[in-house]
């Protein structure tokens, strides 16, 4: 899957000095290929957020296209590009986020269970295997309110890969994770682009760079390529 | 697992789906009590009404002519109906909503000293068993109830005496020095005799100057045997509609389905038309004033009742609409969340209106029980009586609970829909 940004912009309506528009992504284009994990790292306010939210298609551009090889994200209207951010994008958002009514394995499943499907089988050792290489196998059956950050975050990061996506995005996946569980996640992201998943990482945690296959950094809603080197 | 989610919100959010139901049970109870007295208010009100009189006359065809003709007052001279054919009454399509009537005669007789009077001789309380089975006691004593008996007491037909006796009005009884129990001569074209007085009436009008007895007694003082000059009836109608009034112009100009429709419906003409079916040569008429009363205070009375039935309905969709959004807004980072995994909006409301529409159930049931306990308080303090459920009750109040508790979450069903999951996940 080759993920492409096509001279994206967005734009949000706050009173500046001289003006009321303010460009949280300037003029972008890019291109993405399955195998990869991309890190993008900024500072907080820089447009990394928007700009993953943008290609992840849940944030529609103030102008410019997002293509899914040949595939228009937002020329799809609202259900399709659901649909496809379902069977395409795994999400893994900024935060600690689950559906508070259903335990972990649920919670795990809940991008099957969207679309009123059985859990065949198959499935539901998936969702199994995928708990046993979180590490949060004995948590299955626990309620999301009594899981630590970490364990919230593998939940997450679980949810996100369950469909088997090409295509991954991760706000801030370490964020607010001791050493060892950050090791764990990012061992998982890495695992997945080594299948040749596109894996994108935005963070401001440069530790990420060590598995990282390209780094970007975003400054003032502008991207730009950073050799390793660059990296401090 | 959609039940599983269901189930977590009900639970989760008590407080808040308590407070939904709750309102919606408010609005539900009030519509149930209201619609349960308006779809019952026409007999009540009816029922309430009919104290005040009969709300028909039957008078013989030529009398009517000569009122007409001349706007007499009274019966016509010389015209008569029969006494026989008065069971009939009970006999025709709406004979239930007849639920009373008296034959009257008037007759001229004097007094000991010469004095002339006028005589009228009716049915008191006069019992009648019908082909259809039925029982009934018809007679002045329930159409003449606002009289005021000053002295003694009703004439009772069912009493077993061969005394003749009548009912005196209170000016006659106090220019003749007359009382209860005392006993009165008079005198008719074709015969005479003693009267014992069982009572003295105040009726507040010229019948304060007659004498009431019962109708064969009458009809031998004028030899008018089997003889009656009017009927007054006393029917449960409904209000009168254009077709009714299209009807009591000339039935004649109705179409067959109109013919029908206004014959299966006991509006006043309809049952007029009925009575002279089967009263020969009759002429039976509203009672305007009594009829049109009815009709008005039917009307306004019901259309009260909607409007509070509308506004607890706005109340209770304005309630619910707080109610519903605040839960979205509480659950918007789990709907972000669902939506930024592909949820479809469709799913992401469906679910939201599934949790909303079981709450309203419950409270439309709850509210549907508290509404007949309302309507049988409001039929008890104001009619005295208890309020009939109909059964359509419940498919109304059902469409209404629904059509409340959608219209009440479109606002967070819109906020829903608009609702973006890169800005909630980043806690905007």
């Amino acid at each position: 899957m080759i993920v492409k940004a096509d001279e994206i912009t967005k734009q949000f309506l706050r009173k500046r000095e001289n003006s009321n528009v303010f460009y949280a992504v300037e003029k972008t284009t890019a291109e993405f290929r399955g195998g990869n994990l991309i890190m993008i790292y900024g500072q907080s306010g820089s447009g990394k957020s928007t700009w993953m939210n943008m290609l992840g298609g849940i944030l529609q551009p103030s102008s410019g296209r997002v293509l899914y090889d040949r595939t228009e994200l937002y020329a799809m209207d609202d259900d399709t590009l659901s649909k496809f951010r379902n069977q395409h994008i795994g999400m893994i958002p900024q935060g600690q986020t689950a559906i508070h009514s259903m335990n972990v394995r649920e919670n795990i499943l809940l991008p099957f269970s969207l679309y009123g499907k059985e859990i065949s089988a198959e499935t539901g050792e998936r969702a199994d295997r995928m708990l046993e290489e979180m590490g949060i196998a004995d948590l299955s059956a626990v309620m999301p309110s009594e899981l630590s950050g970490g364990e919230l975050r593998r939940m997450a990061i679980a949810r996100a890969l369950i469909r088997q996506p090409e295509v991954i995005f991760a706000d801030e996946p370490t964020g607010d994770l001791d050493d060892e569980n950050t090791r764990t996640v990012l061992s998982i992201l890495r695992r997945q682009a080594d299948m040749g998943k596109l894996v994108m990482v935005v963070t401001h945690d440069r530790e990420v760079a060590e598995f990282a296959d390209l780094t970007y950094r975003m400054s003032g809603g502008r991207l730009c390529l950073e050799e390793p080197e660059q990296i401090v | 697992m959609f039940t599983r989610m269901i189930r977590g919100t009900l639970f989760r959010q008590w407080k808040k789906m308590i407070m939904i139901a709750f309102t919606i049970a408010l609005g539900a109870s009030l519509a149930t009590a209201m619609l349960s007295v308006v779809l019952d208010v026409g007999d009540k009100v009816n029922q309430e009404l009919k104290t005040y009189g009969a709300n028909i006359t039957v008078v013989p065809k030529s009398s009517s002519v000569l009122n007409d003709l001349y706007d007499m007052e009274g019966e016509g001279v010389g015209a008569y109906l029969r006494e026989d054919e008065l069971g009939k009454i009970k006999t025709i399509f709406w004979a239930f909503n007849i639920v009373d009537y008296a034959p009257f005669i008037n007759v001229d007789a004097s007094l000991p000293d010469g004095s002339p009077v006028t005589i009228t001789g009716s049915w008191f309380n006069h019992h009648m068993e019908l082909p259809t089975g039925e029982e009934l006691d018809a007679g002045m004593n329930s159409l003449r109830s606002w009289w005021e008996i000053k002295d003694g007491k009703w004439i009772d037909e069912q009493a077993e005496t061969d005394e003749k006796v009548a009912m005196i009005g209170s000016e006659l009884a106090a220019r003749e020095g007359l009382k209860a129990g005392d006993t009165m001569h008079l005198s008719g074209e074709a015969g005479e005799g003693d009267f014992l007085i069982v009572g003295v009436y105040e009726a507040g009008g010229e019948e304060d100057e007659h004498v009431y007895m019962q109708l064969n007694d009458a009809q031998e003082l004028a030899g008018l045997d089997g003889c009656i000059n009017s009927i007054e009836v006393s029917a449960l109608t409904t209000p009168d509609n254009e077709l009714a009034i299209k009807a009591a112009k000339d039935p004649g100009s109705l179409t067959v389905k109109q013919y029908e429709t206004w014959y299966c419906t006991a509006y006043v003409s309809s049952i007029c038309y009925q009575i002279q079916e089967v009263i020969t040569d009759s002429v039976a008429s509203p009672v305007r004033q009594v009829a049109d009363s009815e009709g008005a205070i039917l009307e306004k009375t019901k259309l009260l009742m909607v409007l509070i039935t509308i506004l607890s309905l706005i109340g209770a969709a304005l309630g619910i609409c707080n109610l519903v959004t605040a839960s979205v807004m509480e659950r918007s980072s789990e709907i972000g969340l669902m939506k930024a995994i592909g949820a479809q909006n469709g799913a992401v409301t469906g679910l939201v209106l599934t949790e909303i529409m079981l709450t309203a159930i419950v409270g439309g049931i709850f509210g549907f029980l508290a509404g007949i306990g309302f309507s049988q308080i409001i039929g008890h303090t104001v009619f005295n009586s208890a309020i009939t459920i109909r059964p359509m009750v419940i498919p109304i109040v059902a469409v209404l609970v629904t059509i409340v508790t959608l219209a009440g979450s479109i606002p967070a069903i819109r906020m829903l829909l608009r609702l973006q999951p890169a800005e909630v996940l980043h806690g905007r």
